[in-house]
């Protein structure tokens, strides 16, 4: 997949036939999910603040790069939110349930042509009797059904990653 | 320790006889005693043959009805629809401190694959229908969803799996989680209250599905 414009990669020494360039939108999970696939992709982590996301996706290459040296074949950049998406062969929806509507709206005329948007989104609230899960308490749709429903009709959506430790994520 | 199994004889029953038989006197139930009786006896015949001399319970058949009286621990191995009428009809007979678990999962097959009833048509989950079916106060804990049949049955081999316990009252949960452990391979994972028994509930149709998609068979869960 490509590195950030998207298409093939051929002039690849390593034999990697593709890269993809992946946009991720908030950065809650970014650093997780940007230091397991930098070592084959692109990452775009995602911020409303741009500034913040370039200082953040700085830090997490300087770890890459700790971590794996010359293995890495991708790099971490930063954007803001909004502009990831026009270059992201695969947008992972790093965000709350709350904001799926918002975001989806959004990004809607900025999706690439053929590009998967992918939510680990996970609905729950906090109570007294333990976490639970709001689409069953509150009789809502699930999250990847609302990522479905607030894209163009055509949108390819995956829904996965829902139950990946954090920590454990985080530590390549 | 008695363990009655409503709707024992098919289902999930043959194999929870089969486990618990060694440490306890099981009572398989059926609408039908004489069935139920002679289940019971195939059943036994199969514990003796597998585990010979080390059998200290027995294994016998009686109506769904008769066998709660006598039972400390109810297994209703039934389905979701039969709940409110098995529980008002069973509500008289319990003995006082019995338990009754709910191992019952309310699933539809679609074209879309296994799917949880209770989300999709807004209904309780099945553990939370037994709670409000059965008098105020009585001991309810839901477990034992996620066992595959097939591994169940095939004493003693070990299940290497968890299931993951709900329930309001911590004395019945303790003794659920208790004979789970008797159980060769399988660990009990409490949740919380029975508020929460859907979270245990739902991994049934998820497992079915994930088993059918991507040809896994006989799947259990286990936390790692």
């Amino acid at each position: 997949m490509k590195l950030i414009r998207g298409g093939y990669s051929p002039s690849n020494k390593r034999g990697r036939n593709w890269m993809s360039a992946m946009g991720v939108l908030s950065i809650v999970m970014a650093a997780i999910i940007a230091l397991r696939w930098v070592l084959n992709h692109d990452i775009i982590v995602g911020s409303r603040d741009k500034e913040r996301a370039s200082s953040t996706a700085q830090t997490y290459m300087k770890t890459a790069s700790s971590v794996y040296g010359d293995a890495v074949k991708g790099n971490i950049t930063g954007d803001e939110n909004l502009a990831l998406v026009k270059d992201s062969d695969v947008i992972i929806l790093s965000i709350p349930y709350d904001s799926i509507e918002f975001t989806c709206t959004s990004i809607s005329n900025q999706l690439k042509n053929g590009s998967i948007v992918v939510s680990p989104i996970v609905p729950m609230d906090k109570t007294d009797a333990g976490f639970t899960f709001a689409p069953f308490e509150k009789h809502l749709k699930s999250a990847g059904q609302v990522v479905v429903d607030n894209l163009p009709q055509g949108t390819k959506v995956v829904s996965a990653f829902h139950t990946i430790a954090e920590m454990k994520l985080k530590n390549v | 320790m008695k363990i009655g199994i409503v709707g024992g004889t098919g289902g999930m029953g043959e194999g929870f006889a089969l486990r618990w038989v060694l440490n306890h006197d099981i009572v398989v139930g059926s609408r039908d005693k004489e069935r139920a009786s002679n289940t019971a006896q195939t059943y036994m015949k199969t514990a003796s043959s597998v585990y010979g001399d080390s059998v200290k319970g027995t294994i016998t058949g009686d109506d769904n009805h008769a066998l709660v009286k006598d039972s400390d621990v109810i297994i209703l191995s039934i389905p979701y629809d039969s709940i409110e009428f098995t529980c008002t009809s069973i509500s008289n007979q319990l003995k006082n401190g019995s338990i009754v678990v709910s191992p019952i999962v309310p699933m539809d097959r679609t074209d879309a694959g296994f799917t949880f009833a209770p989300f999709e048509k807004h209904l309780k989950s099945a553990g939370q229908a037994v709670v409000d079916s059965l008098p105020q106060g009585t001991k309810v804990v839901s477990a034992f969803h996620t066992i595959a049949e097939m591994k169940l049955k095939n004493a003693p081999q070990s299940l290497d799996s968890d299931t993951f316990v709900c329930g309001d009252d911590m004395d019945g949960v303790t003794k659920i989680n208790s004979l789970i452990s008797e159980i060769n391979g399988l660990r009990a994972i409490y949740l919380g209250p029975m508020k929460l028994s859907y979270q245990a509930e739902v991994l049934t149709p998820m497992l079915l599905n994930a088993s059918k998609r991507n040809k896994i068979k006989h799947p259990g869960i286990k936390i790692i």
